[in-house]
């Protein structure tokens, strides 16, 4: 089953168009959308949310048309928006009052634990939250009502290295179940390489590339030599270059290259700056 | 939608306390004044409280739970719909501390039916035209709309107290058929607001 089906799915605003995307996320996997800032990866989460009118195409979240009874869909989805929009006056134990009678299946004991795992106060009003503990009791009311799909938008957002640690690793322990999927969408891509089986690039509002991590980073490598050796390439086989007075660096496609130039591997970061780049 | 509700009650909890306040002030204000200010004084406080749904959306706005809302398992229409039960609940409080009023503190005074009927009709019929441009424009546009419907119903409220004073016209104000059939009407209307809103809101772009 897939947690997730997005077909030819279109919208314009004046300056910007998401152009027929697709994109299918399996049960059991996680999948990093990222791109620069305007790319549509907020507009994608909004139109599966319907919180905006698609032009066209279709979104089906757990096998279900996301228009025909998206209220039930919701009991099934945890949503992290990269704001968390709770009354100001409210506590995390009132919002949990308010959860426990919207949620069907709302679980006080797992709320409780997410708040203690994550060191929120009970008692605490939301406006006295910093940043990171705004986005932190969004995540734990998102995984606090058994959902099945969680669509996360920059959630770990504002958060220290050792919180955003943690939080990841629950986002990766959430996908152990076979029937769990999480979408990701952030600007930490180091966070995203750490969890993600799949990555999606938005650029300008065109999906420019969907493919498993582990396989788009086996097939690139990272290139520093001379220009002069750059130009002895096949052009197809470079992926984006960057040249400078001291050499030139260079994402390539490992395939490609002739063994005597030797590869470094590529992180999620350098393939995602060396591709934006080159498609400008 | 019970929880959509908990949250609008302790919202307005938190920032409507004061329009109690005031609405008993007023209406302690319309026991001891004269008559050419009683008018004023009795209705306001149901004025007020027809403003308290108008409130609860601009604090929505505000605090981005209209985005947030829509994470949850819960329709655009039970969205709307808890705005306009919350109004109603508001209305019917004002009008209870009005009945005590009246029946405690001014018994065998006037018609007292007429009078919680008038402003029955007063308050769902605020709530009934202002609503929905709020669900159409959002709550910062929809006040303009907003004061711009009180000033008007001050004028109103003006003219039934000079009306009053004309013998010919008094005689069919207040009587039981014509109090009916404003009333009836603006419970339909208050019924038209509530699908009109809903399906505003259904179309709005978040």
């Amino acid at each position: 089953m897939n947690a997730l089906e997005i077909k030819d799915l279109c919208k314009s605003y004046p300056g910007f168009y998401l152009d027929h995307l697709n994109l299918t996320l399996p049960c059991g996997c996680i999948m990093g959308l990222l791109g620069e800032n305007g790319a549509g990866k907020s507009t994608v989460i909004k139109l599966i949310l319907n919180m905006i009118r698609r032009d066209s195409g279709s979104i089906k979240i757990l096998e279900k048309d996301n228009q025909s009874d998206l209220r039930l869909i919701k009991e099934d989805i945890g949503v992290v928006l990269d704001e968390i929009g709770i009354p100001g006056f409210l506590t995390a134990e009132k919002a949990e009052n308010i959860m426990r009678k919207t949620f069907r299946n709302w679980d006080s004991s797992a709320y409780a634990d997410n708040l203690k795992k994550l060191s929120l106060p009970k008692d605490k009003a939301f406006k006295d939250f910093s940043k990171g503990m705004k986005m932190k009791l969004g995540i734990a009311i998102a995984l606090s009502h058994r959902p099945k799909l969680l669509i996360l938008d920059e959630p770990t957002s504002g958060l220290d290295p050792v919180v955003r640690d943690e939080i990841i690793n629950m986002f990766s322990e959430f996908t152990r179940e076979e029937n769990h999927a999480v979408l990701i969408s952030s600007h930490i891509i180091s966070d995203l390489e750490k969890i993600c089986d799949y990555v999606a690039f938005l650029h300008k509002g065109k999906l420019f590339l969907c493919e498993e991590k582990d396989l788009l980073m086996e097939q690139y490598g990272i290139l520093r030599c001379t220009p002069e050796q750059l130009r002895e390439l096949d052009p197809a086989a470079i992926k984006g270059k960057k040249e400078s007075a001291y050499g030139a660096e260079a994402l390539v496609l490992r395939s490609a290259v002739p063994p005597y130039m030797p590869l470094t591997p590529a992180d999620l970061e350098q393939l995602f700056i060396f591709m934006m780049k080159e498609a400008k | 939608m019970t929880g959509l509700l908990l949250k609008d009650f302790y919202t307005t909890a938190k920032y409507c306390r004061s329009f109690l306040f005031i609405v008993l002030v007023f209406l302690a204000v319309s026991f001891f004044s004269g008559d050419s200010a009683d008018t004023f004084f009795t209705f306001y406080p149901i004025i007020l409280s027809s403003m308290i749904p108008a409130s609860l959306l601009a604090y929505d706005d505000a605090e981005k739970w209209t985005i947030y809302s829509q994470t949850l398992p819960c329709t655009r229409a039970q969205l709307v719909s808890c705005k306009y039960i919350t109004g109603l609940l508001s209305n019917l409080t004002v009008l209870l501390i009005m009945a005590i009023r009246f029946t405690v503190f001014s018994p065998g005074e006037g018609d007292y039916l007429s009078l919680l009927t008038a402003a029955l009709i007063i308050g769902i019929t605020a709530q009934a035209v202002i609503l929905p441009f709020l669900f159409k424009f959002g709550a910062q546009k929809g006040r303009i709309i907003y004061i711009s419907v009180i000033m008007l119903f001050c004028i109103g409220c003006s003219s039934l107290s000079l009306l009053k004073e004309i013998p010919e016209l008094s005689p069919g104000i207040g009587t039981f058929q014509t109090m009916f059939v404003i009333a009836s009407a603006a419970i339909l209307l208050y019924a038209a607001s509530w699908l009109l809103s809903i399906a505003f809101y259904k179309k709005r772009q978040l």
